[in-house]
Protein backbone atom coordinates (compact mmCIF):
# COMPACT_ATOMS: atom_id res chain seq x y z
CA UNK A 1 0.00 0.00 0.00
CA UNK A 2 1.21 3.18 -1.08
CA UNK A 3 1.30 6.33 1.81
CA UNK A 4 -0.69 9.15 1.65
CA UNK A 5 1.30 12.46 1.12
CA UNK A 6 0.23 14.12 4.35
CA UNK A 7 -1.54 17.44 4.11
CA UNK A 8 -1.24 20.42 6.14
CA UNK A 9 -4.15 19.41 8.33
CA UNK A 10 -5.03 21.11 11.52
CA UNK A 11 -3.57 18.20 14.01
CA UNK A 12 -1.11 17.34 11.40
CA UNK A 13 0.82 20.61 10.41
CA UNK A 14 4.91 21.91 11.09
CA UNK A 15 5.04 22.46 14.94
CA UNK A 16 5.73 26.13 14.41
CA UNK A 17 2.66 26.59 11.62
CA UNK A 18 0.47 25.33 13.84
CA UNK A 19 1.21 27.33 17.02
CA UNK A 20 1.19 30.60 15.07
CA UNK A 21 -2.42 29.61 13.67
CA UNK A 22 -4.04 28.98 16.78
CA UNK A 23 -2.60 32.12 18.29
CA UNK A 24 -3.99 33.78 15.26
CA UNK A 25 -7.53 32.29 15.18
CA UNK A 26 -7.51 32.96 19.09
CA UNK A 27 -6.28 36.31 19.22
CA UNK A 28 -8.53 37.28 16.16
CA UNK A 29 -11.92 35.77 17.95
CA UNK A 30 -10.85 37.94 21.01
CA UNK A 31 -10.35 41.23 19.74
CA UNK A 32 -13.74 40.53 17.93
CA UNK A 33 -15.46 39.44 20.47
CA UNK A 34 -13.95 42.59 22.80
CA UNK A 35 -15.26 45.02 20.14
CA UNK A 36 -18.69 44.12 20.34
CA UNK A 37 -18.90 43.66 23.68
CA UNK A 38 -17.27 47.07 24.57
CA UNK A 39 -18.85 49.20 21.83
CA UNK A 40 -22.05 49.71 23.89
CA UNK A 41 -19.70 51.78 26.57
CA UNK A 42 -17.08 53.31 23.55
CA UNK A 43 -20.55 55.03 21.68
CA UNK A 44 -20.41 58.02 23.63
CA UNK A 45 -24.12 58.08 21.94
CA UNK A 46 -25.49 56.60 24.32
CA UNK A 47 -25.45 59.69 26.40
CA UNK A 48 -28.43 61.50 25.28
CA UNK A 49 -32.32 62.76 26.73
CA UNK A 50 -34.72 61.68 24.81
CA UNK A 51 -38.62 63.25 25.85
CA UNK A 52 -41.75 63.54 24.22
CA UNK A 53 -44.06 66.61 24.96
CA UNK A 54 -47.45 67.89 23.16
CA UNK A 55 -47.88 71.20 21.41
CA UNK A 56 -49.49 72.91 18.27
CA UNK A 57 -52.30 69.67 18.20
CA UNK A 58 -49.27 67.37 18.06
CA UNK A 59 -46.30 65.69 19.96
CA UNK A 60 -42.63 66.89 20.01
CA UNK A 61 -40.32 64.08 20.49
CA UNK A 62 -37.21 65.46 20.78
CA UNK A 63 -33.94 63.38 21.42
CA UNK A 64 -30.62 65.86 22.71
CA UNK A 65 -27.01 64.92 23.19
CA UNK A 66 -24.34 66.89 25.07
CA UNK A 67 -24.14 68.72 28.51
CA UNK A 68 -27.35 70.33 29.80
CA UNK A 69 -29.58 68.20 27.68
CA UNK A 70 -32.12 68.25 29.88
CA UNK A 71 -32.73 72.00 30.34
CA UNK A 72 -32.05 72.63 26.79
CA UNK A 73 -34.92 70.11 26.03
CA UNK A 74 -37.36 71.59 28.60
CA UNK A 75 -36.48 74.85 26.99
CA UNK A 76 -37.25 74.03 23.71
CA UNK A 77 -40.58 72.56 24.38
CA UNK A 78 -41.08 75.70 26.29
CA UNK A 79 -40.40 77.39 22.90
CA UNK A 80 -42.33 75.55 20.98
CA UNK A 81 -45.49 76.62 23.48
CA UNK A 82 -44.47 80.38 23.07
CA UNK A 83 -44.21 80.14 19.61
CA UNK A 84 -47.96 78.86 19.08
CA UNK A 85 -49.10 81.31 21.32
CA UNK A 86 -48.23 83.54 18.69
CA UNK A 87 -48.95 81.92 15.27
CA UNK A 88 -52.24 79.69 16.17
CA UNK A 89 -55.19 81.52 14.80
CA UNK A 90 -57.14 79.68 17.35
CA UNK A 91 -55.17 81.63 20.55
CA UNK A 92 -56.75 84.03 21.64
CA UNK A 93 -54.37 87.20 21.20
CA UNK A 94 -51.92 85.64 19.33
CA UNK A 95 -50.20 87.62 16.29
CA UNK A 96 -52.14 85.96 14.17
CA UNK A 97 -55.64 86.23 15.38
CA UNK A 98 -54.87 90.28 15.84
CA UNK A 99 -53.94 90.20 12.29
CA UNK A 100 -57.11 88.13 10.59
CA UNK A 101 -59.06 90.62 13.65
CA UNK A 102 -58.06 93.49 11.74
CA UNK A 103 -58.51 92.59 8.13
CA UNK A 104 -59.81 95.09 5.98
CA UNK A 105 -59.08 97.93 8.36
CA UNK A 106 -55.46 97.87 10.09
CA UNK A 107 -52.28 96.97 10.08
CA UNK A 108 -50.77 94.96 13.17
CA UNK A 109 -47.45 94.57 14.71
CA UNK A 110 -46.07 91.43 14.86
CA UNK A 111 -43.43 89.69 17.22
CA UNK A 112 -40.27 88.92 14.52
CA UNK A 113 -40.37 85.35 15.13
CA UNK A 114 -43.97 85.91 13.17
CA UNK A 115 -42.69 87.90 11.23
CA UNK A 116 -40.00 85.91 10.09
CA UNK A 117 -42.21 82.83 9.44
CA UNK A 118 -44.59 85.44 7.40
CA UNK A 119 -41.90 86.29 5.11
CA UNK A 120 -40.92 82.49 4.16
CA UNK A 121 -44.41 81.53 3.27
CA UNK A 122 -44.80 84.77 1.23
CA UNK A 123 -41.63 83.71 -0.60
CA UNK A 124 -42.63 80.23 -1.49
CA UNK A 125 -46.56 81.40 -2.02
CA UNK A 126 -45.11 83.68 -4.87
CA UNK A 127 -42.11 81.14 -5.95
CA UNK A 128 -45.45 78.22 -6.57
CA UNK A 129 -47.74 80.60 -8.30
CA UNK A 130 -50.19 80.40 -5.11
CA UNK A 131 -50.43 76.72 -4.81
CA UNK A 132 -49.03 77.41 -0.82
CA UNK A 133 -51.35 80.33 0.44
CA UNK A 134 -51.30 81.14 4.00
CA UNK A 135 -54.40 83.05 3.57
CA UNK A 136 -55.98 79.32 3.21
CA UNK A 137 -57.72 79.91 5.99
CA UNK A 138 -61.17 81.30 5.05
CA UNK A 139 -61.59 77.36 2.73
CA UNK A 140 -60.17 75.51 5.52
CA UNK A 141 -61.66 76.21 8.24
CA UNK A 142 -64.81 75.40 6.38
CA UNK A 143 -63.63 71.86 5.84
CA UNK A 144 -61.83 72.23 9.47
CA UNK A 145 -60.03 68.67 9.31
CA UNK A 146 -58.93 69.40 13.26
CA UNK A 147 -62.62 69.18 14.00
CA UNK A 148 -63.27 65.59 12.43
CA UNK A 149 -66.79 66.31 11.16
CA UNK A 150 -66.00 64.35 8.30
CA UNK A 151 -68.22 66.64 6.01
CA UNK A 152 -68.03 68.22 2.47
CA UNK A 153 -68.52 71.67 3.00
CA UNK A 154 -71.55 73.05 0.73
CA UNK A 155 -70.00 74.03 -3.09
CA UNK A 156 -71.31 77.37 -2.83
CA UNK A 157 -70.09 78.01 0.11
CA UNK A 158 -66.21 77.36 -1.11
CA UNK A 159 -66.63 79.77 -4.22
CA UNK A 160 -68.19 82.35 -2.28
CA UNK A 161 -65.09 82.31 0.17
CA UNK A 162 -62.45 81.25 -2.71
CA UNK A 163 -61.63 85.25 -4.03
CA UNK A 164 -60.55 85.19 -0.38
CA UNK A 165 -58.05 83.13 -0.33
CA UNK A 166 -55.36 85.31 -2.04
CA UNK A 167 -51.41 85.54 -0.73
CA UNK A 168 -51.00 88.96 -2.56
CA UNK A 169 -53.62 90.12 -0.01
CA UNK A 170 -51.21 89.95 3.01
CA UNK A 171 -48.74 92.96 2.83
CA UNK A 172 -45.72 92.57 5.02
CA UNK A 173 -43.86 96.10 6.41
CA UNK A 174 -40.73 94.43 7.58
CA UNK A 175 -39.53 98.16 8.70
CA UNK A 176 -42.43 98.30 10.91
CA UNK A 177 -42.66 94.95 11.96
CA UNK A 178 -46.33 94.56 11.19
CA UNK A 179 -48.52 93.11 8.47
CA UNK A 180 -51.64 93.36 6.96
CA UNK A 181 -54.71 91.92 5.16
CA UNK A 182 -56.49 94.09 2.47
CA UNK A 183 -59.90 92.46 2.48
CA UNK A 184 -62.22 91.74 5.38
CA UNK A 185 -62.73 88.26 4.98
CA UNK A 186 -59.08 87.31 4.19
CA UNK A 187 -57.43 85.27 6.90
CA UNK A 188 -54.22 83.61 7.66
CA UNK A 189 -53.84 80.19 9.04
CA UNK A 190 -49.99 78.94 9.59
CA UNK A 191 -51.28 75.34 9.99
CA UNK A 192 -49.53 74.28 6.79
CA UNK A 193 -46.10 75.80 8.06
CA UNK A 194 -46.56 75.90 11.74
CA UNK A 195 -45.04 72.55 12.68
CA UNK A 196 -41.49 73.56 10.87
CA UNK A 197 -41.42 76.62 12.35
CA UNK A 198 -41.84 74.89 16.11
CA UNK A 199 -38.74 72.94 15.04
CA UNK A 200 -37.08 75.62 13.74
CA UNK A 201 -37.63 77.19 17.10
CA UNK A 202 -36.48 74.20 18.88
CA UNK A 203 -33.52 74.18 17.08
CA UNK A 204 -32.41 78.10 18.08
CA UNK A 205 -32.70 76.78 21.46
CA UNK A 206 -30.34 74.17 20.79
CA UNK A 207 -27.71 76.26 19.37
CA UNK A 208 -28.34 78.89 22.33
CA UNK A 209 -27.86 76.73 24.95
CA UNK A 210 -24.66 75.09 23.77
CA UNK A 211 -25.85 71.28 23.20
CA UNK A 212 -23.47 69.22 21.45
CA UNK A 213 -26.40 67.75 18.71
CA UNK A 214 -30.52 67.09 19.27
CA UNK A 215 -33.10 65.60 16.73
CA UNK A 216 -36.74 67.73 17.28
CA UNK A 217 -40.11 65.93 15.45
CA UNK A 218 -42.80 68.15 15.50
CA UNK A 219 -45.63 66.28 14.09
CA UNK A 220 -43.58 64.32 11.79
CA UNK A 221 -41.42 67.46 10.68
CA UNK A 222 -38.02 67.43 11.82
CA UNK A 223 -35.17 69.78 12.47
CA UNK A 224 -31.86 68.97 13.60
CA UNK A 225 -28.97 70.72 15.12
CA UNK A 226 -25.16 69.79 15.23
CA UNK A 227 -23.31 66.27 15.17
CA UNK A 228 -23.51 63.36 16.83
CA UNK A 229 -19.75 62.10 18.21
CA UNK A 230 -18.71 60.17 16.06
CA UNK A 231 -20.09 62.29 13.17
CA UNK A 232 -22.35 60.01 11.85
CA UNK A 233 -25.72 61.21 9.99
CA UNK A 234 -29.14 61.76 10.87
CA UNK A 235 -30.86 58.27 9.84
CA UNK A 236 -34.63 59.51 9.57
CA UNK A 237 -37.51 56.97 8.88
CA UNK A 238 -40.00 57.67 6.41
CA UNK A 239 -43.52 56.68 7.06
CA UNK A 240 -45.20 54.42 4.64
CA UNK A 241 -47.91 56.31 3.24
CA UNK A 242 -50.32 53.28 2.91
CA UNK A 243 -49.66 51.21 5.56
CA UNK A 244 -48.45 50.80 9.16
CA UNK A 245 -44.46 50.72 9.27
CA UNK A 246 -41.47 52.43 7.23
CA UNK A 247 -40.99 53.26 3.58
CA UNK A 248 -37.54 54.02 4.00
CA UNK A 249 -35.01 55.96 5.59
CA UNK A 250 -33.26 58.90 4.60
CA UNK A 251 -29.86 60.37 6.19
CA UNK A 252 -28.87 64.01 6.29
CA UNK A 253 -25.91 66.09 7.99
CA UNK A 254 -28.14 68.83 8.81
CA UNK A 255 -31.16 70.69 7.75
CA UNK A 256 -35.25 70.24 8.42
CA UNK A 257 -37.86 67.73 6.53
CA UNK A 258 -40.94 67.89 6.22
CA UNK A 259 -43.45 65.36 4.70
CA UNK A 260 -47.21 66.35 3.55
CA UNK A 261 -49.19 63.48 2.58
CA UNK A 262 -52.95 62.96 2.15
CA UNK A 263 -53.20 60.36 4.73
CA UNK A 264 -52.55 62.49 7.21
CA UNK A 265 -55.75 63.99 8.18
CA UNK A 266 -58.64 62.41 5.94
CA UNK A 267 -62.09 60.90 5.89
CA UNK A 268 -63.74 58.93 3.59
CA UNK A 269 -67.34 59.73 2.38
CA UNK A 270 -69.14 57.93 -0.56
CA UNK A 271 -66.29 55.87 -1.37
CA UNK A 272 -64.03 59.50 -1.87
CA UNK A 273 -61.67 60.03 0.05
CA UNK A 274 -60.56 63.68 1.28
CA UNK A 275 -57.76 64.95 2.66
CA UNK A 276 -56.48 68.13 4.14
CA UNK A 277 -54.00 69.06 1.65
CA UNK A 278 -56.25 72.07 -0.15
CA UNK A 279 -55.61 73.27 -3.77
CA UNK A 280 -55.92 77.35 -3.26
CA UNK A 281 -57.26 77.49 -6.77
CA UNK A 282 -60.29 75.30 -6.33
CA UNK A 283 -60.49 75.20 -2.53
CA UNK A 284 -61.34 70.80 -2.63
CA UNK A 285 -58.10 68.84 -1.73
CA UNK A 286 -55.35 68.42 -4.37
CA UNK A 287 -55.42 65.91 -6.51
CA UNK A 288 -51.92 65.38 -8.85
CA UNK A 289 -51.40 61.81 -8.14
CA UNK A 290 -49.46 61.87 -5.12
CA UNK A 291 -49.44 60.67 -2.04
CA UNK A 292 -46.70 62.02 -0.33
CA UNK A 293 -43.99 64.39 -0.50
CA UNK A 294 -41.23 64.69 1.64
CA UNK A 295 -38.83 67.58 1.85
CA UNK A 296 -35.53 68.63 2.78
CA UNK A 297 -34.65 72.41 2.99
CA UNK A 298 -32.35 74.65 5.61
CA UNK A 299 -35.80 75.84 7.56
CA UNK A 300 -38.44 74.31 9.06
CA UNK A 301 -41.06 76.71 8.01
CA UNK A 302 -39.62 76.57 5.04
CA UNK A 303 -39.24 73.12 4.49
CA UNK A 304 -43.10 72.71 5.63
CA UNK A 305 -43.67 75.33 2.66
CA UNK A 306 -42.55 73.81 0.06
CA UNK A 307 -43.37 70.24 0.83
CA UNK A 308 -47.60 71.74 0.87
CA UNK A 309 -46.29 73.38 -2.18
CA UNK A 310 -45.11 70.10 -3.99
CA UNK A 311 -48.45 68.21 -2.94
CA UNK A 312 -50.26 70.48 -4.48
CA UNK A 313 -47.98 71.17 -7.97
CA UNK A 314 -47.82 67.29 -8.58
CA UNK A 315 -44.28 65.96 -9.22
CA UNK A 316 -42.53 67.66 -12.04
CA UNK A 317 -43.58 71.55 -11.37
CA UNK A 318 -42.96 70.81 -7.58
CA UNK A 319 -39.60 69.26 -8.20
CA UNK A 320 -38.61 72.36 -10.33
CA UNK A 321 -39.67 74.48 -7.43
CA UNK A 322 -37.47 72.60 -5.12
CA UNK A 323 -34.66 73.45 -7.39
CA UNK A 324 -34.76 76.76 -7.10
CA UNK A 325 -34.23 76.83 -3.61
CA UNK A 326 -31.38 73.86 -3.62
CA UNK A 327 -33.83 71.78 -2.05
CA UNK A 328 -33.95 68.03 -2.37
CA UNK A 329 -37.83 65.69 -2.02
CA UNK A 330 -38.59 62.26 -2.51
CA UNK A 331 -42.34 62.21 -4.18
CA UNK A 332 -44.88 58.77 -3.76
CA UNK A 333 -47.27 58.45 -6.15
CA UNK A 334 -50.33 56.39 -5.73
CA UNK A 335 -49.04 53.72 -8.22
CA UNK A 336 -46.61 53.08 -5.60
CA UNK A 337 -43.55 54.78 -7.47
CA UNK A 338 -40.69 57.21 -5.37
CA UNK A 339 -38.92 59.57 -7.03
CA UNK A 340 -35.99 60.80 -5.27
CA UNK A 341 -33.93 64.35 -6.25
CA UNK A 342 -30.89 64.09 -7.74
CA UNK A 343 -29.42 65.81 -4.50
CA UNK A 344 -30.71 63.28 -2.64
CA UNK A 345 -31.05 59.74 -4.60
CA UNK A 346 -27.62 58.21 -2.64
CA UNK A 347 -28.92 59.20 0.93
CA UNK A 348 -32.31 57.06 0.59
CA UNK A 349 -32.87 53.64 1.41
CA UNK A 350 -36.02 52.23 -0.12
CA UNK A 351 -36.96 49.49 2.73
CA UNK A 352 -41.02 48.88 2.09
CA UNK A 353 -42.59 46.04 -0.10
CA UNK A 354 -45.04 47.23 -3.09
CA UNK A 355 -43.02 50.55 -3.56
CA UNK A 356 -40.54 50.74 -6.63
CA UNK A 357 -38.07 53.32 -7.13
CA UNK A 358 -37.90 55.43 -9.79
CA UNK A 359 -34.17 56.32 -11.81
CA UNK B 1 10.37 18.93 8.00
CA UNK B 2 9.41 17.12 11.20
CA UNK B 3 5.20 16.60 11.81
CA UNK B 4 3.49 16.36 15.39
CA UNK B 5 0.68 16.81 16.82
CA UNK B 6 -0.64 20.09 18.60
CA UNK B 7 0.95 19.85 22.25
CA UNK B 8 -1.00 19.67 25.18
CA UNK B 9 0.30 23.04 26.22
CA UNK B 10 -0.85 24.87 23.04
CA UNK B 11 -3.85 23.03 23.37
CA UNK B 12 -4.50 24.69 26.82
CA UNK B 13 -3.93 28.53 25.52
CA UNK B 14 -6.39 27.63 22.49
CA UNK B 15 -8.15 26.39 24.83
CA UNK B 16 -8.16 29.63 27.33
CA UNK B 17 -8.73 32.35 24.80
CA UNK B 18 -11.60 30.77 23.39
CA UNK B 19 -13.01 30.25 26.86
CA UNK B 20 -12.02 34.18 27.74
CA UNK B 21 -13.78 34.87 24.26
CA UNK B 22 -16.67 33.14 25.32
CA UNK B 23 -17.20 34.88 28.78
CA UNK B 24 -17.15 38.25 27.17
CA UNK B 25 -19.75 37.69 24.74
CA UNK B 26 -21.92 35.92 27.36
CA UNK B 27 -21.28 39.04 29.60
CA UNK B 28 -22.38 41.07 26.65
CA UNK B 29 -25.51 39.39 26.17
CA UNK B 30 -26.02 40.22 29.78
CA UNK B 31 -26.18 43.93 29.16
CA UNK B 32 -29.33 45.69 28.84
CA UNK B 33 -29.08 45.92 24.55
CA UNK B 34 -31.38 45.98 21.63
CA UNK B 35 -34.97 47.09 21.50
CA UNK B 36 -36.45 49.08 24.77
CA UNK B 37 -40.00 49.80 24.43
CA UNK B 38 -40.21 53.28 26.87
CA UNK B 39 -43.96 54.54 27.64
CA UNK B 40 -44.13 58.42 28.05
CA UNK B 41 -47.11 60.37 29.48
CA UNK B 42 -47.10 63.93 28.95
CA UNK B 43 -43.26 64.22 29.04
CA UNK B 44 -42.75 61.69 32.04
CA UNK B 45 -41.47 58.68 31.35
CA UNK B 46 -43.73 55.74 32.74
CA UNK B 47 -41.90 52.79 31.88
CA UNK B 48 -39.03 51.58 30.17
CA UNK B 49 -39.41 47.90 29.42
CA UNK B 50 -36.39 45.24 27.61
CA UNK B 51 -38.51 43.27 25.19
CA UNK B 52 -36.91 40.51 24.85
CA UNK B 53 -36.99 40.09 28.71
CA UNK B 54 -40.42 39.37 28.75
CA UNK B 55 -41.10 35.70 28.36
CA UNK B 56 -45.12 36.63 27.32
CA UNK B 57 -46.58 39.38 26.16
CA UNK B 58 -48.07 42.22 28.97
CA UNK B 59 -50.28 44.97 29.28
CA UNK B 60 -49.91 48.31 30.57
CA UNK B 61 -52.72 50.64 31.24
CA UNK B 62 -51.87 54.29 30.73
CA UNK B 63 -54.20 57.34 31.35
CA UNK B 64 -57.12 54.87 29.59
CA UNK B 65 -55.13 53.22 26.75
CA UNK B 66 -53.89 49.68 26.64
CA UNK B 67 -50.10 49.05 25.82
CA UNK B 68 -49.04 45.63 24.83
CA UNK B 69 -45.36 44.63 24.72
CA UNK B 70 -44.04 41.29 23.68
CA UNK B 71 -40.89 39.66 22.82
CA UNK B 72 -42.02 41.13 19.27
CA UNK B 73 -42.41 44.83 19.92
CA UNK B 74 -45.01 46.99 21.24
CA UNK B 75 -48.38 48.49 20.03
CA UNK B 76 -51.47 50.17 21.26
CA UNK B 77 -54.57 47.72 21.90
CA UNK B 78 -56.92 50.15 22.59
CA UNK B 79 -57.62 53.71 23.20
CA UNK B 80 -60.45 55.72 24.15
CA UNK B 81 -59.82 58.48 21.66
CA UNK B 82 -61.92 59.43 18.77
CA UNK B 83 -59.14 58.84 15.88
CA UNK B 84 -57.88 55.90 16.76
CA UNK B 85 -54.51 56.78 15.01
CA UNK B 86 -52.33 55.33 17.72
CA UNK B 87 -53.83 51.77 17.55
CA UNK B 88 -53.53 51.66 13.69
CA UNK B 89 -49.91 52.68 14.01
CA UNK B 90 -49.53 48.63 14.75
CA UNK B 91 -47.04 46.90 16.00
CA UNK B 92 -43.86 48.97 16.46
CA UNK B 93 -40.71 46.72 16.11
CA UNK B 94 -38.00 48.72 14.67
CA UNK B 95 -35.70 50.89 17.03
CA UNK B 96 -36.95 54.82 16.09
CA UNK B 97 -40.50 53.75 15.89
CA UNK B 98 -42.98 55.64 17.42
CA UNK B 99 -46.66 55.47 18.30
CA UNK B 100 -48.23 58.57 19.64
CA UNK B 101 -52.06 59.15 21.29
CA UNK B 102 -52.26 62.92 20.75
CA UNK B 103 -55.37 63.43 22.66
CA UNK B 104 -54.45 60.49 25.74
CA UNK B 105 -51.01 62.43 25.73
CA UNK B 106 -49.03 58.83 25.68
CA UNK B 107 -46.65 57.46 23.54
CA UNK B 108 -44.38 54.57 22.87
CA UNK B 109 -41.59 53.94 21.01
CA UNK B 110 -38.58 51.51 20.59
CA UNK B 111 -35.57 52.86 21.78
CA UNK B 112 -32.01 51.21 21.76
CA UNK B 113 -30.13 49.75 18.53
CA UNK B 114 -29.00 50.93 15.80
CA UNK B 115 -32.75 52.53 14.66
CA UNK B 116 -33.72 55.61 12.50
CA UNK B 117 -33.03 59.20 14.68
CA UNK B 118 -36.47 60.10 13.93
CA UNK B 119 -39.74 60.07 12.06
CA UNK B 120 -40.94 62.15 9.58
CA UNK B 121 -44.59 62.09 7.64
Amino acid sequence: MKAKPVKNTLWNMPERKAKRLALAMGGVLLVLILLIALFPLLDRTAEKYEVTTYAMGSYVQQTVYGDAREAAAVQAADAVQALENKISWRVAGSDIQKLNDNAGKDWTALSAETLEILKIAQDVAEKSGGAFDVTIAPVSRLWDFDDERNEVPADDKIQALLPYVDYTGLRLDTDEKSASLKNLNTAVDLGAVGKGAACDAAVRVYAETGVQAAIVSVGGSVGTYGTKAGGAKWNIAVRDPNGDGTLGSVSIASGFLSTSGSYEKCFTLDGKTYHHLLNPETGYPAETGLVSVTVLSDSGARADALSTACFVLGMEKGAALLAQYGAEGIFIDENGVVTVTGGWKDDFTLTAEGYTLAD
Amino acid sequence: MEKRKFTMREALWLLALLILAAGIYLWSLLQPAGSTAVIEQNGAELYRVTLSSLSEPEQLEVNGTVIELSRAGARFVSSPCPDQVCVEMGLLTRAGETAVCLPQRVSVRIAGGAGADSVTG
